[in-house]
């Protein structure tokens, strides 16, 4: 990951603290990664099969509405149009990428890659949108936002060994090498968007 | 910053030193990157050698393979890298995982590796080793790498470093989860899931080997060590004086110095491969390199044997007849306060006695 971008936008918050405008900045590309993963998830409530996978991925789904509601609640939202544009922008590869998971977006779920996608998108989300190195070493770590941060992404790292099991066990009759790549092609749409944003929130 | 490809891995590497000098690889440890070993390239080229550090596929700036890391593919690509350099053969030095590999690829690539080091390191995993990376395990798995960077610190690191380090640890922690794929080091912490024990092919090393251990190091303790001193004929132990698992961090001299002392010895054609045991120099300026160890080198407090001359008769001993036996007089039973003006008065006259005497 780049550091760089990291510290720009650490330093930035460490200016001004978690002003409106940051808070927004955060949430609404944190809740676009939520609601991306979310999207796979709720489609795969609509398939006709229960297991253990299942039941992974449907408590997963409701960990990320909570994670949704926790920040629609803790934040504190900025007026200011134009960032709600500009996170549209940065968090459109992402979105865009969600149509290429099966579910009510319409895409052939026959073809046997599209479930592994789905999950592929999902553990780039959890493994690459880390926010905790943006928090200042200074900050007041009772802070409601900071906290619901922090809960936000531990929540993650155990979210996310759904992901890696099921990529593993997971047979779609993918060669192992396809689905590397598959999931590498993932982490670097997801990386490329999440380097975008904090090069923006460095900016503030 | 040059990288190579191998496989479908990038892998990132530095070469420094001119071309025809004598070759060492440094290997990382599990969460390590090649950052950590600037210092010793840097010194190394300076005595005259020349010096690779890279990043395993999963670490630091190379390839994360997202899903699958072979333990065993470690060590290939450890030579498919020299391979691409266009390196014949190296001594290699690797650290904790990256010691493993360094001894892996000694068993399977001997014509490839001249001299090892391997630091703070296993061939089998005795039960410690193992509930220990498995408590690391749940905690990546349960709470995340920041756990796992909390545990780690005070498990590989002494107090007076950490005491010292204290205003920086922070910032460290934070670039260290910035900068790592935790799914990447989870990957190469499960790539241990089918490790199976290679001790009975450590005999097939053939070249000068180095063991370094901690003397203090808690997650690969002297038994670790023990285990391949005995089985690995051209070995050596040498003891890090007051060494933690990550002593190659926490005193860069001290290691500069073995590792220089160790190739210079290999070079001269002076190694001994005697399976002996050694404690090595605290002074990193001082001629003498280590000194044998006496007593048993596997305990945690030093026995002074009989068997030990330059200690025979010097041995302060401490006796106290067995319990159950009476008493040498009847126990007066006085007030503790008494008692404690009491040791105070003889304390008191001690001191006085011997200021006079001096």
């Amino acid at each position: 990951m780049n550091i760089e971008a990291y510290d720009a936008a650490r330093n930035a918050i460490q200016k001004t603290g978690f002003t409106p405008e940051i808070q927004t900045k955060i949430s609404l590309f944190l809740t676009a990664a939520k609601n991306t993963n979310a999207l796979f998830l709720g489609a795969v409530e609509l398939q006709p099969f229960a297991g253990v996978a299942h039941q992974f991925l449907h408590t997963q789904y409701f960990h990320e509405m909570e994670a949704i509601v926790l920040l629609t609640k803790v934040t504190q939202w900025a007026s200011n149009p134009r960032i709600y544009a500009e996170a549209i922008r940065i968090t459109a590869p992402i979105w865009n990428d969600n149509r290429m998971v099966p579910g009510f977006s319409g895409t052939n779920s026959d073809d046997p890659s599209s479930f592994y996608r789905g999950l592929a998108l999902g553990h780039a989300l959890l493994s690459q949108v880390r926010l905790t190195p943006i928090i200042p070493a200074d900050q007041d770590e009772t802070n409601a936002y900071v906290v619901a941060l922090r809960s936000i992404e531990q929540d993650n790292a155990r979210m996310i060994q759904t992901q890696i099991n099921l990529l593993r066990a997971v047979s779609p009759k993918l060669p192992k090498e396809d689905g590397e790549a598959l999931v590498e092609e993932k982490q670097e749409i997801v990386k490329a968007a999440f380097i975008q944003f904090l090069e923006w929130l460095g900016k503030s | 910053m040059p990288y190579i490809n191998i496989g479908k891995n990038r892998i990132f590497y530095s070469i420094e030193g001119d071309e025809g000098r004598e070759l060492i690889v440094f290997i990382n440890g599990l969460t390590q990157s090649t950052g950590l070993w600037l210092t010793y390239q840097e010194q190394l080229v300076k005595y005259g050698y020349r010096v690779l550090i890279y990043d395993m596929p999963g670490q630091g700036q190379s390839s994360k393979p997202v899903l699958f890391i072979p333990l065993e593919e470690q060590a290939e690509t450890f030579i498919k890298l020299l391979d691409e350099l266009k390196i014949k053969d190296c001594h290699a030095a690797g650290i904790s995982f990256g010691g493993v590999v360094g001894l892996h690829a000694a068993i399977r690539y001997p014509e490839r590796i001249k001299s090892l080091i391997a630091m703070s390191t296993f061939s089998e995993m005795p039960a410690q080793l193992e509930m220990l990376g498995n408590a690391l395990h749940s905690a990546i798995t349960q709470a995340g790498f920041p756990l796992v960077q909390a545990l780690l610190l005070p498990m590989n690191l002494s107090s007076p470093w950490l005491e010292k380090a204290r205003p920086g640890i922070m910032e460290m922690v934070r670039k260290g989860y910035a900068s790592n794929d935790p799914y990447a080091v989870q990957n190469l912490m499960e790539s241990f899931v089918n490790f199976k024990p290679f001790t009975d092919q450590l005999a097939r090393i053939r070249c000068p080997t180095l063991i370094l251990n901690g003397e203090f190091d808690y997650l690969t303790p002297r038994d670790t060590h023990e285990i391949i001193r005995r089985n690995l004929p051209t070995s050596r132990l040498m003891i890090v004086q007051n060494g933690f698992h990550a002593f190659t961090l926490e005193m860069p001299d001290i290691t500069i110095r073995i590792v220089e002392g160790f190739l210079r010895c290999v070079l001269e054609g002076k190694w001994k491969g005697d399976q002996s045991v050694w404690v090595a120099s605290d002074n990193p300026k001082s001629e003498v390199y280590a000194t044998r160890c006496i007593g048993d080198h596997m305990r945690a407090v030093f026995l002074g044997t009989g068997k030990d001359k330059q200690f025979s008769g010097e041995i302060e001993e401490w006796k106290l007849p067995l319990p159950g036996k009476p008493l040498a007089s009847a126990p007066k039973a006085i007030a503790p306060q008494k008692a404690f003006a009491e040791t105070r008065k003889q304390t008191r006259s001690a001191a006085i006695k011997a200021k006079k005497t001096s």
